[in-house]
Parts: C-alpha cells; structure tokens; sequence
C-alpha cells in the first residue's frame, strides 16, 4: 500500500517522555490494574465474556507456556495482567524471532513442542511456522471485531495480529537541546548527527522492515544512502541500540516508541519524536499452537490478550492494540498515531509479499551489513 | 622416584600421537588392543559429540537445515562457495588479525605472570599467582560489558573521568584494539596457568650447567628456560588463539558497536535472519575446523623437532632468579594487570549497578541527590527467576564438572593407560567441539536431542549432556598432562599383586591424581558457570541460567543497572564456588 498523504494538520509531537516519569506515571509498569471480574459464569472481565463456563472450568488452575520475541518487561506486564485476572499460571520464554522459528520448527518437527502460544515479531517467520504445521487455529469470541478491525488480515486463521508495534525516531534530550531536536525523518540526515546515529538490522525483524520500506516510500533509496554516508552505528536489537542512546554513545536512533517509553521510565534521557510525516507500524503476529490448542488455559489466554482487558493493557506501554475499541497508545499526555490515521503507515500483507524482498536487498546493498 | 613430565599441550582436532602404549612383550592380538574399553566410550562420545557435528556437517552441504522433521537430503556445494564471499574474508582477516594480536599479547601477559611468580624473588608470590589466575573467574562476556561501560567512545566512565580532568585524551574500546586488550586481558590466565605449569616443575640442572659453562643470566634464560617452556607457550597461544577467533560473545559487544565484522558475529548474524542461513552457517563451521586442525599441525611439526622432556624428582626445586633491585619494580606490570582485569571492570559493574539514571555527564553528577542507589540490587534479589536461575545454574555446573571430570579421566586412562583400540579416534572425537563455534554447535546439540528418544529435552539433564560435550577438549587436556605425568608403576604392581585393575585405579592412580583432577573438576564447574552460547538455544523458562538471564538483561536494553547488578552477584557466586573447593580441599589434606 501507498502511504496516503498525511494531513499536514498533524502537529509534530515531541513527547517529552521524561515529564511523563518525572511525575511518577508509569502506566505500563505499574503493575496488575483492578478489573470487575465475574466468573459465576464463565469469565467475565469488565462485561466482556473471556471463556465461556465450560472452556473456563476446564482452564482453571492451568498453565500456559508462552514463547515470545517481545522485550522481557513489557511481555511481563502484560502476563501478570493476565495471571491478576485468571489466576491461571503462565511462564514465558523469550527469543528473538529467528531463535524462536528455529525452536518452534524443530520441536515440532521432532514431535516435542513445549510452547501453547506463540508471539513473534516477524509475519514471514510465523507464516513459515504455520506451515511447519506448529499453529492451530486461531479463534477468539472477538473474531467480528478484529476482522473489522484489521487483525485477522495476516495469518489465514492460524494467527493474529496482538496489536501494532509504532516504529518512530527518539533522541537523547541530554546531548541534544529541544529547540535543536530532529522533528522530521529528513531532520535526521543533519551532518551534525554523522557517527551518533543507530538504526536496527531489518533482516529478521517485521518491525524495522516495515520502518525501511516506509522511508523507501516515502523518499526514495536515496534517503538511505544518505543515512550511511553518516556511517550510522547499526545494532541487532533495539533494546541494546536503546541502551547506547540512553547513554549518550547515541544522539538519535531508530526505534520503536514502545522502546523509547520504556527507556524513559527507567531514567534514561530519551525523548521520542512523532513526525508529521508519519510513522511506521507492523504488525505482531500471535497466535496458539498445535499443543495450546489441546490445552483450555492456553485458549483462555489467547482470547484474553484480544479482550479489551488485555488489549487496553498496550496502550500504556506504547504499542497500538488491535482492537479500535480500546483507548489508543499514549505516551503522557500524548495520543499515538493509530490504524487508520493518515500518518500510521502500516506495512500491510501485500506491502509485504510486494517489497519485503526489495526492501531488505536495498537495505543489505547500501548499509553492507550482512554477506 | 623419578617421573616423565611432559607439559600439557592442547592438542587440537586430531589424534595424539605422543600417546606411546607401554612397552612390553606381548602377542600380536595383545598389541592390537581389546575394543573393550573404547566401546563405552565411543558410544558416549558419540551420543555427545558426533551426532551433533555431524548434523552439522550434513547442514553445510544441505539445501534445507537438516532439523528434525526437515530432513530432505538435498545436497549442494553451494553453501561451501558462499563461505568465499567478500563479506566472509573481511570477517575473517578481521578475526585472524584480532585473534593473532590477543593471542600475542595474552601469551606475553600470562607468560610474564608466570615466570614472575614461579621463578624470580619477586615478593608476594602467591599474590602474584592469585593476580594471574582470579582474571579466569570473570566471565570474558561480563568482562567485556565491563569495558564497555568503561571505554565507550561517548559515554565510558574512563572518558568522562579524562573529561572531567580535563585531559583531552578518549578511548573506544570499540575497536579492533579494544577487542584486542579485552580478549587478551581474559584469556591470558590460560597462558598463565599453562606456563606457570612448565616453569614450576622445570629441571634446574639444564639451567644450572648452563650456568656454570659461563652463560649470562640473560643466555641461560633465552636458550634453555624459554624454549623448555615452548611447548606450554605454543600450546596456551593454541588454545587461546582458538577461543578468541570463536568467541561470540565479547565480538558482539565490542565489534558489532563499531562496525567491525568478525566471524563470529558473522555467523551469528546468520543466524539471525530470517529466514536463518543455518547451512551457510554449517558451513563456515567446517571451514574454521579446517583452520584450527591446520593450526593443530603446524604446533605438533614445531614441537616434533626436538625433545621437550625434562624430569623431575621428589624435592625438586625449580631455581629462582634474583632480581635484585628491580625485585619490586617487576610487581608493577602484574598490578597493571589485576587493575584492568578486575578492579576496574568490578568498578564499572559496580558504579552502573548504583546510579540511578543510566546518563552520567559527570562524576561530579553522581554526587546529586538519589543519583545513587543501591535499589537494583533489592530487585535482583527480590525476582524469583534469579534465585531459580542461581539454583538451576549451580546445579548444572556441579554435575557437568562431575560428569566432565570422570569422563575426561575414562577417556585419558584409555588414550594414555591402555593399549585399546580406537584411541586416536577417542582423542579426537573429544577435541572436535573446541574447533566448533558454540553457535553453530548449539544448533546440532539441539537438533540431536529432539531426536534421540530419551526425556532430557527441556530439563536441565539436557544443559548438563551438553555441556558435557562442549567441554570435553578443555576436560580432557587438563587430565591428560597429569596422566602423562603421573608415575604407572604403583598402580602395576598393585594389580601384579592381585588387585583388579579398576580397584587399583580407584584405589592408587586416582588418589595421585587427586590434585589434578580437583583442577579438572574445577575448570569444568567456571567453563559450565560462563557458558553462554549453548544454553540461549537450549534454555526453557524453567531451566534459565544466571549467564543466560545476564544476556537477557543486557539484551533487553534499558536495564544495564539491575544488569550490572546481577553481573556482581555472578561474579562473586563465581568467586566463591572457585574458593570453596580450594577450601575443602585443603580441610581434606589437613
């Protein structure tokens, strides 16, 4: 899909995530929040029905083994939620996407699966691994909203999309002054920035995929060369990337907003940009596999995370829910860009069976990365 | 009672050949062996080793990634002519450049420790042996985190100490020199404790006629105590330069930050991506097994040239050399040392565990209200996962040592001790994962346990077996120098008297070889407490170790405090679990 233009209305919005922990708040980390919960009838979280009373007596007192490429904090914040909740037992395993398909497909192939969900951060990679035959299907009671929502177009009923990762800039707000910071993607091709700026190996990652190609899109391979005529710093993982511009090795970075609000709210001086000229977003597949779906706890969770009571827990942690009826991802006082505003480019499943190739071949010949 | 001494060389890839059987009059059937004692052992080995090399071997000549369920056995070259692209030698002139300088410079580190405490006048020796040993018990991949928060070009607390000194000097360790020194700084306690070995147990009568026929101090030290100690210097720059061109771990944090391709990383972004290029990964695998097995015969043809035995004796004293006034001067380049592979390191893991936000402009910043507080080490102590990681991680590292240590000594007694078949074959299957990249490894280790029928996948039984095969060569090679060391007679005339050979075993050879194997058992339980590459593949949220939740913390980002948090505590566990049989044993021999 072509980005559509984008509404010259929307401000640039510099959120000053520092003010947001200077003032104590850290919504996403605060822990497991107060529900209304019923369960004389099944599982009721605020009015919405999890499982019905039969799904929910079988899973009571279950357990579920969860394999994730999400960053460790935020897949704690919301599992806790999720045990508050249900009371159900979860432990999860975290990889990177590349580590978790090897795990995932050779257990499976060798009969042994150990994970009922799975979370990743890659569309082709849990394409693949639906087609190793390690996800059954994925149902929930919220299947009219998600489709209507958009989260059931990857997957072919084998997975979802959890929510939407908002890729974006940040800077650390120590070693630039506000008045100076970056407020557009072309900001960041200032000469000034030549050694202090990160970006992520997209190879392996649908997030940073989606990010190169919308910047392709929008401004030609040319913005690209010009980024490594300014020798970037390139990482492996956002997280450590983040890390460096906490500390000041960086002056600006590439990253997900969920990163830069989570550097924010332990300390770091990292200030994420949302240009008006919009900001990246992928999809995040999930979904049960062949051995959750065997298991009632495991379908509990699954329809759990897609309820609003797990939905609304992203928001806070600065990723996008997938179902429009929830309140958006907010960084302090400031509301994200969400699906379906003009200046949230989502990098779609025909954007991905188009490009994706083109994309990363692109990326691999200008930043000579990987062989 | 004298004994034949040979220093211990590690060997690497291929069969020894120094492995001489006894000589006596036997039949023709008798000097072919029995297959008795290699059977067992070749099956374990197997089972441990073989099955994953070879899984890998069959990767890199495979179209698909032979996992299970995946098997296909399309075969193609292609993925050995990838191995020769221009990304792949810039990779590798970088790691042989990289490994060849910290092999240089950790020989001459561990070496100049070495000859400082086990033969000069130098004061505070065992401080001196403490200094050159205690670096082993930091985990090289802590170690580099270490200097990363201490050398990185912006923000390392060296550079903004010369900042606030206002000397205008700023170091990145970022580099290939950085590499250089980190690599160099950990693995020099191999150099150290290989050569502080053959300096110790060094006849002095070679040295003591080369006196006495008017040789300088300077001659006798260059043409009779250095080369005596050659094949324990080309052996630890062996050993070292391998570690050093397959460690993942520090390229990762050192290299991947300033752009400088190496092969480990190399194969690690293989790895990565998606989809994963795990053959050309195989691949490039077999093509460093073929380095290191060259590299292995290149060392046996330097030290084939000439005879290397000296003998020692009870009440043999190596002789010590006066320094005279320079007897204190030499202590400064060993606390040079111990300050840049410990204290500073400890320091940084230290201060970044205290400060409460990770931006330090200045020292002078951390003297500001609540920019120090003690609170991470409240979390670490506080979270579950640690203590059960702690738990699961001392577990794995006592059995795995224990494990490590009897199979390594079975297999020395057989290579070394008896005229068995399939010797060769024995040394050799247990050198082969020292030539693997733990990467690349780790996926056949995998691979192999999904496979074989028993319920070990996903318990920590799992992580032992495999560690039991991923540390056979360093096993294998401490037991064999004192094997080779230890005097047989005893425990022949036992058996000539009656006793069964295993009794005699147990009841003579093992308890002179008491010592050496509590260093055995101990090398086995630091290697099993650092490993790190292996269990990321292998790992469940119930058998997470304390390295592996270390990467973790680190790898998430943002929590570089409660990570240098558990990076002490690591450490220190680490210390202790070094102490503690040191301790016991010297209750044992009280």
């Amino acid at each position: 899909m072509r980005r559509t233009t984008r509404s010259l209305l929307t401000a640039a919005i510099a959120v000053a995530v520092l003010g947001v922990t200077a003032c104590g708040g850290t919504s996403g980390g605060d822990g497991p929040a107060a529900r209304s919960i019923d369960t004389s009838n099944g599982l009721v979280i605020d009015g919405e029905t999890i499982a019905d009373q039969a799904l929910w007596e079988k899973a009571k007192g279950g357990n579920v083994s969860l394999a994730t490429a999400l960053t460790e904090r935020e897949e704690k914040v919301i599992t806790e939620q999720f045990k508050a909740d249900t009371g159900i037992a979860l432990d999860f395993v975290r990889l990177p996407t590349p580590k978790l398909f090897e795990r995932a497909v050779s257990e499976k192939g060798a009969g042994k699966l150990s994970f009922d969900v799975i979370r990743v951060t890659d569309t082709t990679a849990a394409e693949e691994m639906a087609k190793n035959g390690v996800f059954g299907q994925t149902r929930t009671p919220f299947d009219d909203q998600l489709r209507k929502d958009g989260a059931l177009d990857i997957g072919g009923g084998n997975f979802v999309s959890a929510f939407y990762a908002i890729y974006t800039f940040a800077y650390n707000s120590q070693a630039i002054p506000s008045a100076s910071a970056p407020k557009t993607w072309e900001n960041l091709l200032d000469p000034s920035y030549k050694g202090k700026i990160g970006l992520v190996n997209p190879n392996g990652s649908g997030y940073n995929t989606a990010l190169t190609d919308m910047l392709i899109q929008d401004y030609g391979d040319r913005y690209l060369k010009d980024m490594q005529a300014l020798g970037p710093r390139i990482f492996d993982s956002v997280s450590v990337m983040g890390t460096a511009l906490g500390q000041g090795e960086l002056t600006v970075g590439l990253m997900g907003a969920n990163s830069a609000l989570s550097l924010a709210e332990q300390g770091a001086p990292v200030v994420a940009v949302i240009p008006p000229d919009g900001v990246s977003a992928g999809y995040t597949p999930f979904g049960i596999t062949i051995k959750g779906a065997e298991n009632p706890a495991a379908q509990v969770f699954v329809n759990w995370q897609m309820s609003r009571a797990g939905q609304s827990k992203l928001g806070p942690l600065g990723l996008a829910p997938a179902r429009s009826d929830v309140e958006p991802a907010r960084m302090g006082d400031a509301v994200l860009p969400k699906p379906g505003d003009p200046n949230f480019t989502l990098f779609t499943t025909a954007d991905r069976q188009q490009r994706q190739a083109a994309v990363l071949a692109t990326w691999n010949g200008i930043f000579r990365y990987t062989g | 009672m004298s004994t034949q001494v040979s220093p211990p060389l590690p060997e690497v890839g291929t069969p020894a050949v120094g492995a001489a059987p006894p000589r006596r009059r036997t039949s023709a059937r008798q000097r072919r062996g029995s297959w008795l004692p290699s059977i067992p052992l070749l099956v374990v080995l197997a089972v441990l080793i073989l099955v994953p090399v070879g899984l890998v071997a069959l990767a890199a000549v495979s179209v698909d990634v032979p996992r299970p369920g995946g098997f296909t056995f399309d075969l193609t070259l292609a993925n050995l002519a990838s191995v020769v692209s221009g990304a792949v030698g810039s990779a590798t002139i970088n790691s042989l450049g990289i490994a060849t300088a910290a092999t240089v410079l950790a020989v001459a580190i561990g070496g100049y420790v070495a000859f400082v405490t086990a033969r000069t006048d130098a004061p505070f020796g065992r401080a001196i042996y403490a200094c050159g040993l205690i670096p082993m018990f930091l985990p090289s991949y802590v170690g580099a985190l270490a200097w990363a928060m201490l050398g990185s070009p912006a923000s390392g607390l060296l550079n903004v100490a010369f900042r606030d000194l206002g000397l205008g000097l700023e170091i990145n360790v970022y580099s290939r020199v950085g590499l250089v020194l980190v690599c160099a700084l950990f693995y020099a306690p191999y150099a150290f404790l290989l050569i502080h070995a053959s300096m110790t147990m060094m006849n002095p009568d070679l040295e003591d006629a080369a006196a006495i026929h008017g040789g300088s101090r300077w001659r006798m030290l260059r043409s009779v105590t250095f080369p005596l100690a050659l094949p324990a210097v080309l052996g630890s720059a062996l050993l070292i330069f391998v570690l050093v061109l397959e460690n993942f771990p520090v390229a990762q944090v050192l290299a991947t930050p300033g752009n400088i391709e190496t092969l480990p990383t190399y194969i690690y972004r293989m790895m990565g991506f998606f989809p994963s290029r795990g053959t050309e990964a195989a691949a490039l695998a077999v093509v460093l097994v073929a380095f290191v097995v060259l590299l292995t015969l290149a060392q046996r043809r330097v030290l084939a040239k000439r005879s290397f035995t000296t003998v020692t004796g009870k009440g043999m004293r190596a002789r010590r050399i006066a320094l005279g006034r320079f007897r204190w001067l030499a202590l400064v380049p060993v606390l040079l040392y111990f300050v840049a592979s410990i204290v500073l390191p400890l320091g940084a893991l230290l201060v970044t565990s205290l400060r409460t936000s990770p931006f330090m402009p200045s020292f002078s910043s951390l003297l500001r209200p609540g920019a120090l507080d003690g609170s991470a080490f409240g979390t670490v102590f506080a979270d579950a996962q640690f203590w059960s990681s702690t738990v699961n991680s001392v577990i794995v590292a006592v059995a795995a040592a224990l494990g490590g240590t009897v199979l390594s000594f079975a297999v020395a007694y057989v290579v070394y001790r008896t005229s068995a078949r399939a010797r060769a074959q024995l040394e050799a299957i247990s050198m082969l994962p020292l030539a693997i990249p733990a990467l690349v490894l780790g996926m056949g280790i995998l691979w192999t346990w999904l496979l074989i029928p028993l319920p070990l996948y996903g318990t920590l039984g799992l992580l032992v077996v495999a560690f039991l095969g991923v540390q056979m060569p360093q096993g294998l090679r401490s037991v064999a120098a004192s094997i080779r060391s230890t005097d047989r007679d005893l425990e022949d005339s036992a058996v000539v008297h009656g006793r069964s050979r295993v009794r005699a075993v147990l009841g003579i050879t093992v308890p002179l070889m008491k010592v050496a194997l509590s260093s055995t058992f101990l090398l086995l339980l630091m290697l099993s407490m650092r490993e790190l590459t292996v269990p990321l593949l292998l790992y469940t949220r119930d058998t997470t170790l304390l390295s592996v939740a270390i990467f973790d913390r680190f790898e998430n980002g943002g929590g570089s405090q409660s990570a240098a948090a558990i990076s002490l505590v690591y450490c220190l566990l680490m210390f202790v679990l070094a102490y503690l049989p040191r301790r016991f044993g010297q209750k044992a021999n009280a």
